[in-house]
């Protein structure tokens, strides 16, 4: 999996590409990332699945994770440009109630700037 | 120059440092000339009507206090507050000149009426004077200028008293209603220049929109003054201590009248002898209230100082009760006024200010206005009882010590109502999200959803095996069924769509039948069961095991299926290797697997898997399923100073999620142990087991100790010249968390984190109320040490010097 960084409107959006998966997964992981960035004082982040072709088990632990190191600190991570079937299975499995997803990424930073 | 004037007594920030100049000389041109009026007062009352008259003068006034709060509340509704007190100084200044010619004309009524008419002029001026100053300080503010403005007044009644006693005897006391009323003229200029400057000083500071809409614009009545007081606890406890505290004062100021009117003749004697107590009581309340009332409310906290004034009292009371002599009259009658001007009067103003602005000022007209003078009412009752009855004066002693014990009790319950108040005043900005995650979320579900679609593409035995555990789970929902069944036209792919279109799409449709499900979970076990079976599995496993790499999905098969065994199956041992193996996709499979059959023997491996970040999680996962069963291993590997730092992490994090009086007690070892690579994740479990768990133990002593060995580190690294709680900066950042993380522990949790959270990122006010928090929640060791620190972090310049 890839991770592309870029900062727009304050909020770190993580461009991410591929499948999140175990087997895939490098030294760098996503939690990793959120957590430096974290350390860095940056607090509101996004994330773009528009890439992502694939998540197991191990890529909602570090998406969960990564929420989790957010909110600790007093920050935000949301999600947007999910496919259609990820969303249904967020919906199943409830991450949905979990994450706040939005549909493009203008819609996501409008919602952090209304914070 | 400034400050070697007085800039140097005024500890706040620069652009306050203009308003508490002129909030000092706002007070100075009051009370200047109030107790040149007073003096007066007091003098032509006793000469020409004598001190049986004053009950009557006390009731008068409270009668009319009353009309006077329903006119001002009126006009207060219709008139800018800025104007309201403009024309009020311009009105009691024209009021007052307009007495000073009346009093040529030797009226009878006057004295009365003269008496009457000064005290509603104080009670507004002042009213409007203490409205000014809270509006325009917050609480932390207030508490350090204190001191210096009330200083203001006080020399103001010096200068006020010093005059009238120069004055008295000579043809200058003739004109010294005038005068006042000049220096009354003189006080509109200066309030002028407040709003001014206030104004200015509001487009400077960011103020949050609830703080702006705070400012008082709505329109009230005095039935409204009344609700507001009578409906908020802490507002009727404050009314109540005001009523005590001016009861008592009357019945003092009729004990000490009375003293003074059998040992003194003449009103020249008396405006003399007015004029030089005032004056000399003026002088000891400005000593009292520069070098001793902002030390007094900082060493003895809010509740030492409103017990302060009352056991003054209640000695002097005693005093006069068996000795009723000029002295000791005197004695009491000054200690009641200066502690009444100085301590109290800045303990009143400390107390209002975390309340709403409006409910504020609502409970300020109503209190200092109109119950102020009730009480006096009330005081001027139980006085005429005893000229009624002629009962000696001293004896007034015993009603009053009686107040005075109810106004102590009451204090020490307003004391907590004022700690409430600032608590519900700031809010937390953020939770931590453990809880509402795992609340929200069945975790285990959600990874067996994920696994089950992800292993659709890899192996259909994978995935028969995790929509049977879904089944056995009683978790195969409708909803989901409907995603797994869900057909694709396109090949096989490593695409989601794709993986709704695999070949499994059958079994889905086979497991619509809540009896085909019950019954297929009976099958499956009765075969797994079966030792024939259990041979079977044992040759392919063996099979499976000395292959080569390419075997990974039959081991993930494998490990997989041991998981849904029986925890007696002897295919049990062959887990071993599995959770040993080097893929990741295989150990973790096999971890799931030994969490599910709970086998002691697992838990060594597990721990030693921690250290692997691709499966630390499940590791953590599996542990904490292991629940006290694996504290013991645990906290061993936690000792061991030759275990891997990364698996005492994981050890800590399996122990937060245990969250039980064991997990800390273990966690707790470890801190002490000293090991600064896990303080940390030490420190931040302890504070999620905190805020789950508010009925687990923490050494007091231990984490007070670790505390302060904190804030010195902290502070070190401030004069090492780290940057002074900014964000970009780690390492003081780290430190403050883990501070306040620590400090919660000890204390009410909710109310810390309130504090530390409106600290690092609160407005003005907020922040000053969250600083005043730690201020009456903090043991005084742990306050004289946060405090600089939690206010450098929200001003960093003065606390740095």
């Amino acid at each position: 999996m890839e991770i592309k960084l870029r900062e727009k409107q304050g909020v770190i959006i993580l461009d991410l590409e591929g499948e999140i998966r175990r087997s895939e997964a490098s030294d760098v992981t996503l939690h990793k990332i959120v957590k430096e960035q974290l350390d860095q004082n940056k607090r509101k982040f996004l994330l773009n699945l528009d890439k992502v072709e694939f998540i197991d088990s191990f890529g909602v632990g570090e998406i969960l994770a990564s929420y989790i190191s957010a909110q600790n600190v007093g920050g935000s991570l949301k999600l947007t440009n999910i496919s259609k079937k990820l969303s249904l299975v967020f919906q199943v499995t409830m991450l949905s109630k979990v994450f706040e997803i939005f549909d493009n990424e203008k819609n996501a930073l409008e919602s952090f700037s209304k914070e | 120059m400034l400050k070697k004037l007085g800039f140097k007594f005024i500890n706040i920030g620069h652009e306050k440092k203009k308003l508490s100049i002129y909030l000092f000389f706002y007070f100075f041109f009051i009370t200047a000339p109030f107790t040149i009026i007073k003096s007066i007062r007091n003098a032509t009352f006793i000469d020409k009507l004598g001190k049986n008259h004053l009950p009557y003068a006390y009731l008068l006034t409270a009668l009319i206090a009353g009309i006077v709060v329903v006119l001002h509340a009126k006009f207060q509704s219709k008139i800018p507050k800025k104007k309201l007190i403009l024309y009020s100084l311009v009105f009691f200044s024209a009021t007052n000149m307009f007495l000073f010619l009346l009093f040529f004309m030797e009226l009878r009524w006057l004295p009365l009426a003269n008496w009457i008419w000064v005290n509603i002029l104080i009670s507004v001026l002042m009213t409007h004077f203490w409205l000014v100053a809270n509006e325009v300080f917050n609480p932390r503010e207030i508490k350090k200028i204190i001191g210096f403005i009330g200083s203001g007044g006080i020399l103001g009644g010096l200068l006020g008293g010093l005059l009238t006693k120069f004055a008295a005897g000579t043809f200058i006391y003739d004109y010294l209603l005038l005068i006042s009323s000049l220096m009354l003229l003189f006080c509109v200029f200066v309030v002028a220049m407040i709003f001014k400057n206030y104004k200015d000083s509001l487009s400077q500071e960011k103020q949050s929109s609830e703080e702006r809409k705070g400012s008082i614009t709505s329109r009230i009545s005095f039935r409204s003054c009344v609700d507001s007081v009578r409906k908020t606890p802490y507002l009727s406890l404050m009314a109540l201590i005001v009523s005590l505290t001016f009861i008592v004062s009357v019945l003092i100021d009729f004990q000490f009248n009375a003293i003074i009117e059998n040992n003194i003749v003449g009103e020249n004697n008396l405006a003399s002898f007015y004029g030089l107590f005032n004056a000399g009581v003026m002088i000891f309340a400005f000593l009292f209230q520069i070098l001793i009332t902002g030390r007094m409310i900082k060493r003895l906290g809010i509740r030492g100082t409103l017990l302060f004034y009352p056991v003054v009292l209640i000695f002097l009371s005693i005093g006069i009760l068996f000795s009723p002599i000029i002295i000791l009259a005197a004695a009491i009658k000054a200690s009641d006024k200066s502690l009444s001007y100085s301590v109290n009067q800045s303990i009143r103003e400390i107390l209002y200010i975390p309340v709403d602005p409006e409910l504020r000022y609502k409970a300020k007209v109503f209190i200092d206005m109109f119950l102020q003078r009730f009480a006096r009412g009330i005081g001027a009752i139980v006085s005429f009882i005893f000229i009624y009855f002629n009962i000696k004066v001293n004896f007034i002693s015993i009603v009053s010590l009686v107040f005075i014990i109810i106004w102590i009790i009451v204090s020490l319950r307003i004391n907590k109502g004022y700690i409430n108040v600032i608590k519900h005043s700031i809010q937390r900005k953020w939770k931590r999200a453990e809880k509402s995650v795992s609340d929200t979320l069945d975790l285990d579900y959600t990874k067996l959803v994920f696994d089950t679609l992800e292993s659709r593409k890899r192996s259909d035995i994978l995935y028969a095996m995790h929509i049977f555990d879904l089944i056995r789970q009683d978790k195969l929902t409708p909803e989901l069924q409907k995603i797994i069944s869900q057909k694709s036209e396109e090949a096989k792919a490593s695409s989601f769509d794709a993986l709704f279109g695999a070949e499994g799409g059958s079994w889905a449709h086979l497991t619509e039948d809540q009896e085909i499900k019950k019954d297929l979970k009976t099958d499956i076990d009765e075969v797994m069961s079966l030792d024939s079976y259990q041979e079977l599995m044992k040759k392919y496993t063996d099979n499976v095991m000395e292959k080569s790499k390419e075997t990974e999905i039959e081991k993930m098969e494998v490990a997989k299926a041991i998981g849904l065994m029986d925890p007696d199956s002897p295919l049990v041992n062959k887990l071993k290797p599995l959770i040993e193996d080097n893929s990741p996709e295989i150990s973790r499979y096999a971890i799931e697997s030994a969490a599910k059959l709970k086998k002691r023997g697992f838990i060594p491996l597990l721990i030693d898997k921690l250290k692997n970040p691709f499966i630390m999680e499940d590791s953590i996962t599996a542990l904490t399923k292991f629940g006290s069963m694996a504290i013991p291993y645990l906290e061993k590997s936690l000792r061991d100073p030759d275990v891997d730092i990364q698996i005492k992490k994981g050890i800590v994090k399996v122990l937060s999620r245990e969250s039980s009086q064991q997990s800390v007690d273990i966690l707790m070892k470890g801190l002490k142990m000293g090991q600064t690579k896990l303080e940390e994740d030490i420190i931040d479990s302890l504070d999620k087991m905190r805020s789950e768990n508010p009925g687990l133990l923490f050494e007091f002593r231990f984490i007070k100790n670790h505390v302060l060995k904190k804030l010195k580190r902290h502070s070190q690294l401030i004069i090492n010249g780290h940057e002074f709680g900014k964000e970009d900066d780690k390492e003081t950042s780290d430190s403050l968390s883990d501070i306040f993380k620590l400090l919660g522990l000890i204390y009410p949790h909710d109310d810390i984190m309130k504090a530390y959270q409106n600290i690092k990122s609160g407005t003005p006010k907020s922040t000053a109320y969250a600083i005043e928090l730690l201020d009456n929640t903090l043991s005084k060791e742990l306050r004289e040490l946060i405090i600089p620190i939690a206010e450098g972090v929200f001003s960093g310049e003065e606390n740095k010097q």
